[in-house]
């Protein structure tokens, strides 16, 4: 089944893909071209559209999405090592946070927006309060089964060695520093869903609010604009990530498994 | 097994105790205003009236359809991309950088696109949902495969197995633990998606239900629609997981 490819094969199917990205676009707006409602733009249209926003409300709008989305993931993460570490570490803290955290995760994040309007108004804390909770609930549990699963020989050394407090704490934590970072990252991703919808339910300012009046004005290039902006921010984040961690961290080989 | 499950059962009991007195000790001895954070007897209440309320069965309903709608749209999609990539270089090289870019676009950010493409129609909802899962399920899909031990592969080969057959009788069983663990994943982004997908430009379900209620400061029925989310939300997760128990009997349960 595994066909050899050659190498000029493989390189013309790559250009192909973009190619047919194009194509198959530019196709799907000239057949849905209507010209009252422009409800698939071309790429072109999109571009200068990009380009009218970026020259008013689309510098502001980004800046106060990232904003959010920094605060929130540096909120949550926080509170998600700490708890984390509370439950990996602690077995009573297990026996009593673990169900309770279950139940909550299953009530997804995002399904608290309606109440976090309701706590928080519309400014920047209840998209941060999300933001913090997609993260939370993502990184307790990596941190606890970093914690849970860390290296007890290194932590008997520790103990032999008759290190000092903080220093057997760092054991511990650098055991469990993998997990912790695939969580870390694993939440910087699903930030910007969170950053996304909760401007969308309740905004004025950011990426969401601007696809929100996008779409209340039927100005589709808008709302792809915002779409391509998000998932570059998302993408470049990701990348950041891993180039940090690589940098800060050598000696952590694979945590990119799981989701 | 039994001790085990009767800690199980006094684990969640004491957290849930726990968790219902600090939310009663904040509603009635601080006294916090009920539209900020209403009593738990009156969440209770406005569940039990709700059972009752045919317009929010149509809600579960509605959202409960574009759910399987939409997962079996993104799952089928996923597990055959997943399976390309995994199996067929050529058709690799072609969908690899469509999944590695397409998959950074936040499907909650199509929510207004499909409002103004499809209206207030679940079909909307249903693409979302697809979009959602459709990835995680492709990636973890080709992960499974990729994973498989080529001697195996190489051993059935020999035997004389090759093209549908090696796929349904070999590599399927062989990937099944990972698939499913991906479809966990799929099922639980799905359910979010859904969730999201009603709040802008729903005429029911779920997310409608509760950001109509916010909109109206009804928290109680805010908090009786999370409830509601979330136990669906862990129906779904321990129906996978009986699922996992069927399907593959040999492998244990990936918990955290």
């Amino acid at each position: 089944m595994r066909e050899p490819a050659s190498a000029t094969a493989l390189v013309a199917a790559r250009t192909a893909s973009v190619v047919a990205v194009l194509l198959g676009w530019v196709t799907l707006s000239w057949l849905l071209y209507s010209p009252r409602l422009a409800l698939f733009p071309p790429p072109w249209a999109v571009a200068v559209r990009f380009g009218q926003l970026a020259r008013t409300e689309l510098g502001p709008d980004v800046l106060f999405s990232l904003g959010e989305a920094a605060g929130g993931w540096v909120i949550g993460s926080l509170l998600g090592i700490a708890i984390g570490a509370l439950v990996g570490l602690v077995p009573a803290a297990r026996f009593v946070l673990r169900p309770v955290l279950d139940f909550l995760r299953f009530i997804s994040p995002l399904a608290w927006v309606p109440l976090a309007i309701l706590w928080f108004g519309i400014g920047y804390w209840s998209k941060a309060s999300i933001i913090a909770l997609v993260s939370f609930f993502i990184v307790v549990v990596n941190t606890a089964h970093g914690m849970a699963a860390r290296d007890r020989d290194a932590q008997k050394v520790a103990r032999a060695l008759r290190l000092r407090l903080p220093q057997r704490a760092e054991v511990v934590l650098m055991s469990a520093m993998p997990d912790i970072l695939l969580g870390l990252r694993v939440a910087l991703g699903a930030a910007w869903g969170g950053v996304v919808l909760s401007e969308l339910v309740a905004g004025d300012v950011g990426l969401g609010a601007m696809e929100s009046f996008g779409g209340q004005s039927f100005d589709v290039a808008q709302i792809m604009v915002g779409m391509v902006v998000l998932a570059v921010m998302g993408y470049a984040a990701n990348l950041g990530f891993v180039r940090a961690q690589r940098r800060l961290f050598p000696w952590i080989r694979s945590n990119r498994t799981g989701r | 097994m039994s001790a085990l499950r009767l800690q199980r059962a006094v684990s969640a009991a004491t957290g849930f105790a726990l968790l219902i007195g600090l939310w009663w000790f904040a509603t009635d001895v601080l006294g916090t205003r009920p539209v900020i954070l209403p009593a738990p007897e009156a969440v209770a209440r406005a569940l039990f009236v709700l059972a009752v309320d045919p317009s929010f069965r149509n809600d579960i309903m509605t959202s409960l359809t574009e759910l399987a709608g939409g997962l079996v749209l993104g799952v089928a999609l996923g597990v055959l991309i997943g399976v390309a990539l995994a199996r067929h270089r050529l058709l690799a090289a072609f969908l690899e950088p469509l999944v590695e870019s397409f998959r950074f676009i936040v499907p909650f950010s199509l929510v207004p696109l499909v409002v103004v493409w499809f209206g207030l129609a679940p079909i909307g909802k249903i693409f979302v949902v697809a979009y959602a899962c459709v990835f995680v399920m492709a990636l973890n899909t080709a992960a499974a495969i990729g994973e498989i031990d080529p001697l195996l592969l190489k051993a059935a080969t020999m035997l004389g197995l090759g093209g549908w057959r090696l796929l349904l009788r070999v590599i399927l069983p062989a990937a099944m633990p990972r698939l499913l663990t991906g479809f966990q994943l799929a099922v639980a982004a799905a359910w979010v998606a859904v969730v999201a997908a009603e709040y802008v430009g729903a005429q029911a379900g779920l997310g409608m239900f509760i950001v109509t209620a916010q909109s109206g400061l009804e928290t109680t029925q805010v908090m009786a629609g999370m409830a509601v989310i979330g136990v669906i939300g862990l129906a779904l997760s321990l129906a996978v997981s009986a699922l996992r128990r069927v399907l593959i009997r040999y492998e244990a349960s990936a918990g955290w």
